[in-house]
C-alpha cells in the first residue's frame, strides 16, 4: 500500500458533492452579506456607546473643583481608550490573517492568543494609570468634604485600585485560558511539528 | 480580480477544498462546516488578494489555516462510508462489484485510521499531497521549503507502507 494509491480515490463524502456546488456557494455568499451587515451594526453600536460616554462625561467635568474635573477627564479618557483597546483585542484572528502561509499564520496566531504580551502592557499600563489617578482624584476630592486625612484616603484608594487590578488580571487570565487555551496549545504543537528540522 | 472571477475560482477549487477537509477531519459534517467557514473567509477577504500567488494557493492557504484552528470540529471519527445503490448487473458482476466496494471501504478505513494517527501538521501535508499538489505548491501554501516538504512526504510514505504491512502481516 502506497500513499499515492489514495490519490485516485475520492472520499465517498465528496463523490456526490459536485451537483449542488453552485447552490451552496450562492447561499454562502448570502450569509457573508448578512455577516457584513451584522459587523456594521456592531461598529455602529460601539461608536454610539463612545459618543454616549463622551456626552455623559463632558457636563460632569464642569461640576466640582479642579481635582474632580481632572479626575473625571482622566477617567473618561481611560474608559474610552480601554474600550478601544478591548474592541481591537477582541478581533483576535481577523479573516485577513488566514491568507498567510501556514507557518506565518501560526506564528501570528500564537502571538495574538497569548494573554498579555509586551505590547499589551505598553498599552494597558498608561490606561490603568489614567483610570487609577482619575478615580483617585474623584474619590479623594469627594471624601475630603467629610475628613481631612488625605494620606489615609490615598492609601485606601491605592490599596483598593491595586487589588482590583490584580483581581481583574487573574480573573481575566482564567477566562482567557478557558476560551483560548486549547487552541493556543494546539497551535504551539503544530508550529513545533512544522518547525522540526529535516 | 473581479468578483465574478473570484466566484469562478471558488467554484473551481470547491470540491478540492471539500476533499481536503474530509481527509483532515475524517467526516463530511465537520468538513461541510469548515468549507462554509473557508468560503466565507475567501469571499470577505477577496479584496486583499494581491495576485502574489495563484488564486488556488491563496484559497488553499485559507483552507489549511481554518482546518488547523477548527479545534472543536476535530472529532477524529472514522465513519463507514455509505454503500451506493447497486446497478442491475448479472450475479457475477454483482459479486465482483461487491468485492471491489468492500476492498475500497477497507482501504478507506485504513487510510482514515492512519490519518488519525498523524499529528495535525503531517495530516495537513498528506491532505494537500493527495490533492495532486507538488512539493513547491505545498511549500507555497504552508511556508515550508520545497525540500522540507519532500522529506516529510517521503517519511510519511514510508510510514504508511510500514503500517499497512504490519496490519496485514506482510514482512
Amino acid at each position: 500500500m502506497e500513499l499515492d494509491d489514495f490519490k485516485g480515490i475520492n472520499l465517498p463524502q465528496a463523490e456526490n458533492l459536485t451537483g449542488n456546488k453552485d447552490k451552496v456557494i450562492k447561499e454562502l455568499q448570502q450569509k457573508v452579506e448578512a455577516n457584513y451587515a451584522k459587523q456594521r451594526k456592531q461598529a455602529v453600536y460601539f461608536s454610539a456607546m463612545l459618543i454616549i460616554m463622551a456626552v455623559v462625561y463632558l457636563p460632569l467635568q464642569r461640576l466640582g473643583d479642579t481635582w474632580y474635573k481632572t479626575g473625571i477627564m482622566l477617567l473618561g479618557g481611560g474608559f474610552i481608550s480601554g474600550a478601544v483597546y478591548l474592541f481591537i483585542k477582541s478581533r483576535l484572528l481577523k479573516g485577513s490573517l488566514y491568507s498567510l502561509p501556514v507557518i506565518e499564520f501560526l506564528t501570528t496566531a500564537e502571538k495574538r492568543l497569548t494573554y498579555f504580551r509586551l505590547t499589551d502592557w505598553l498599552v494597558i499600563i498608561p490606561i490603568f494609570l489614567a483610570l487609577g489617578t482619575g478615580g483617585g482624584l474623584v474619590f479623594i476630592s469627594r471624601l475630603l468634604n467629610y475628613t481631612d486625612r488625605l494620606p489615609l484616603l490615598i492609601l485606601i484608594w491605592v490599596v483598593f485600585f491595586i487589588g482590583l487590578v490584580i483581581f481583574g488580571y487573574f480573573a481575566g487570565r482564567g477566562n482567557w485560558k478557558r476560551d483560548h487555551g486549547a487552541l493556543l496549545s494546539e497551535i504551539r504543537k503544530v508550529r513545533a511539528a512544522l518547525s522540526e528540522t529535516e | 480580480m473581479q468578483d465574478e472571477e473570484f466566484r469562478q475560482a471558488i467554484s473551481h477549487h470547491y470540491t478540492g477544498v471539500f476533499r481536503l477537509c474530509c481527509r483532515y477531519f475524517g467526516n463530511s459534517d465537520d468538513a461541510n462546516d469548515a468549507v462554509q467557514d473557508i468560503v466565507m473567509k475567501v469571499w470577505t477577504n477577496r479584496h486583499r488578494f494581491r495576485g502574489e500567488s495563484s488564486p488556488g494557493t491563496w484559497i488553499y492557504r485559507i483552507a489549511t489555516n481554518v482546518c488547523l484552528t477548527a479545534l472543536e470540529k476535530r472529532k477524529h471519527t472514522v465513519r463507514l462510508p455509505d454503500f451506493e445503490e447497486l446497478s442491475d448487473n448479472t450475479p457475477d458482476d454483482y459479486e465482483e462489484e461487491k468485492e471491489k466496494k468492500k476492498m475500497k471501504e477497507e482501504k478507506l478505513q485504513f487510510f482514515q485510521r492512519f490519518m488519525d494517527s498523524l499529528n495535525s501538521a503531517d495530516r495537513l501535508l498528506v491532505s494537500l499531497y493527495l490533492e495532486e499538489m507538488d512539493s513547491m505548491e505545498i511549500a507555497a501554501v504552508t511556508g515550508l521549503t520545497g525540500s522540507n516538504v519532500r522529506t516529510r512526504i517521503s517519511r510519511i510514505k514510508s510510514q504508511i507502507k510500514k503500517v499497512w504491512e504490519e496490519s496485514n502481516g506482510i514482512r
